[in-house]
């Protein structure tokens, strides 16, 4: 059984990584191992995913660097953190995208690191936040409410946090997405906060199908800083593993979600 | 005054070590200072070189009484926007050397036993002999060298704990004692007199217990009240620091106390004591937070921290604890590394460029050091 590691900062990407697995790739239910961590098996038996939550951005790599020897030695190969640019780096200054140079720069160096072949691992680089890339997967908007169509939506930009038009505008543009979602559900009143039950109405409305239509490129990088509307992570998971995939499924499937 | 740099070598038994920033030159320290390094690599040994200058320059030890013997000092010290540059070097417990400038004018100079000195009130330097192993900087004259007081104080006061010690948990007040008697100062360097020091800090300054409290509280220690009492104990009648604790009844006195919440109590004493006595100008910790659980050492070093930038005090801690590590800016860091007989220090000032590199690198505090990151080759 070939295993994906998954190191995430938060419950968000705890959460949209879990649906990506289950809603596109044949995964069972998780199986908790503590609040942070699950394992779900694909239906095949071929393939075993963890995702560990660090709860902290500056945990995320640590997480992966202290974790990945024994996990490789129970046959995981594949390695993945998700952080965001956001998030709290060193000196609580937050970084914008003119530092995505000097992080991958970064990245690059902690790759010599820990140059085995055998091993693939990822940084991805959600700019600035993973509320980006649900606001690029703009079909999922009539799923959270009907009234939510892109006329009524391009008609109120000018009530959306940034003036972002989801439908057009570029995903590193969007300088505060967390606000900008807020701001758009709110068009029809509806709340986006932090918590649970929010932000898994808005993962469970998501087409995942969506976070794959972008090749990767021929080079393979490792452990580089990516950025992009979070399709790289279902390319990658599309390069590296050739998992089962569920086909398109309709709006009313994904909006019933797994959970 | 603050220790602004030092570079020293010592000699013994044929064996040479150096406290050196990369490339032997001396090493920069800043108001805030965290010496991190593994077991062996001179953590302890940098903060008994600062000790032991502190001990000489106050005159509370002379080069023949040290271990180390056959030592030099190369130190610069910032005073109100002067600069002192002292120069020290002893061979066997005598003086070869010793060279003292403020602001670039020659103050001392001095070779073997005898030299030069500048008695202000003359203007003039004039000719000096002494015994070999006492130092010109330790004279005491307010009329002829006044300038050497700043020095003599930054000694006499510098505060030196070792965090893996009982830190005076095992020594009760000594009630007849003449600086008790007498509203006397006691020297924090005798950190094990803490219990001494929250009686004349008690009978000084009756918001004292308060700032302890208030102190205590910022660490999570839920506690109510502080007192002197008697120790519990059914023959001796001795009186101790004693702690009444939220959700338990009567007081804890200093014997009952969990080592890591006597040391981090002592700790706060003795800092608010130094506050309180306006002597406070540099502290050593060595091994702070060493016992405390993650969230208190993090709690501590940030309130100890936060206590020196408010009273302009000099900090030197060490660790080798990832808790601290992680809970302090590397900017503050002086990594220390064992290299061919010296101990060599990196920091902001002589590797600037990977220690931005690593404000990138999305790891926490600790794996700079734990992988090397502060190296080129690493």
């Amino acid at each position: 059984m070939k295993g994906i590691a998954f190191f995430v900062e938060g419950a968000t990407e705890y959460d949209f990584i879990l649906q990506l697995l289950q809603s596109k790739y044949a995964f069972w239910k998780p199986l908790p191992i503590t609040d942070h961590v699950c394992i779900l098996d694909s239906t095949d038996n071929r393939y075993r995913a963890r995702i560990s939550n660090a709860a902290s951005d500056s945990r995320v790599k640590d997480e992966l660097w202290d974790s990945q020897e024994k996990l490789q030695e129970i046959g995981y190969s594949t390695f993945l953190c998700i952080r965001d640019l956001r998030g709290e780096w060193k000196k609580n200054k937050p970084k914008t995208l003119s530092d995505v140079v000097k992080i991958k720069n970064a990245d690059s160096k902690i790759l010599k690191l820990n140059n085995d072949d055998n091993l693939s691992l990822y940084s991805i680089l959600a700019v600035m936040e993973t509320e980006t890339w649900f606001i690029t997967e703009t079909s999922h908007y009539e799923r959270i409410n009907p009234k939510l169509t892109r006329p009524f939506i391009e008609a109120n930009i000018d009530n959306i946090e940034g003036n972002v038009n989801p439908f057009v505008c570029s995903p590193k543009a969007i300088y505060e997405p967390a606000e900008t979602l807020k701001s758009i559900y709110k068009l029809v009143g509806l709340i986006y906060e932090k918590d649970a039950n929010h932000r898994r109405r808005t993962i469970r409305a998501l087409d995942y199908n969506f976070f794959d239509q972008r090749s990767c490129g021929k080079n393979r990088t490792r452990f580089t800083a990516r950025i992009d509307s979070g399709k790289q992570i279902g390319t990658i998971l599309q390069r590296q593993i050739r998992w089962p995939r569920y086909t398109r499924r309709s709006p009313r499937q994904i909006l019933r979600g797994i959970n | 005054m603050k220790l602004k740099s030092i570079y020293y070598t010592q000699e013994h038994y044929g064996r040479e070590w150096k406290i050196c920033s990369d490339g032997s030159q001396p090493i920069e320290l800043q108001a805030i200072n965290l010496i991190v390094g593994k077991n062996a690599s001179g953590k302890s040994g940098v903060v008994r070189v600062i000790r032991t200058l502190a001990d000489l320059l106050c005159g509370e030890t002379t080069p023949s009484k040290l271990l180390y013997s056959t030592a030099s000092f190369d130190v610069t010290f910032e005073d109100r926007d002067k600069i002192y540059i002292y120069r020290l070097s002893f061979h066997k417990g005598s003086v070869v050397e010793e060279k003292l400038s403020i602001d670039g004018n020659l103050l001392i100079e001095r070779t073997n036993g005898s030299g030069k000195i500048l008695y202000s009130n003359v203007g003039k330097m004039i000719d000096f002999a002494t015994g070999d192993s006492t130092l010109a900087v330790t004279r005491e004259d307010t009329l002829q060298h006044p300038y050497l007081a700043p020095l003599q104080n930054w000694g006499k006061w510098l505060n030196h704990f070792s965090f893996s010690t009982k830190m005076g948990q095992n020594i009760a007040i000594k009630e007849g004692s003449r600086e008790l008697q007498n509203n006397e100062t006691i020297s924090v360097k005798e950190s094990d007199r803490v219990a001494d020091m929250f009686s004349l800090g008690c009978a000084i300054d009756e918001n004292f217990i308060g700032r302890i409290i208030d102190d205590a509280k910022a660490i999570n220690y839920n506690i109510s009240g502080l007192s002197i009492e008697n120790i519990h104990h059914p023959v001796l009648n001795v009186k101790v620091i004693a702690v009444n604790e939220d959700r338990l009844a009567g007081y804890t006195d200093q014997t009952e106390m969990s080592s890591g919440m006597f040391r981090a109590f002592s700790l706060l004493i003795q800092m608010e004591y130094a506050i309180l006595r306006k002597t406070a100008t540099c502290i050593l910790i060595d091994d702070i937070g060493e016992g405390l659980d993650y969230d208190r050492s993090k709690q501590l070093i940030a309130l100890v921290k936060q206590k020196a930038e408010a009273h302009d005090i000099q900090l030197i801690m060490t660790t080798n604890d990832e808790n601290i590590m992680n809970g302090i800016d590397i900017d503050y860091w002086q990594i220390v590394v064992r290299e061919d007989g010296r101990t060599v220090f990196y920091n902001r000032q002589n590797t600037k460029e990977l220690f931005d590199e690593f404000e990138y690198a999305g790891f926490s505090n600790s794996k700079f050091f734990k992988l090397n990151m502060f190296k080129e080759d690493n």
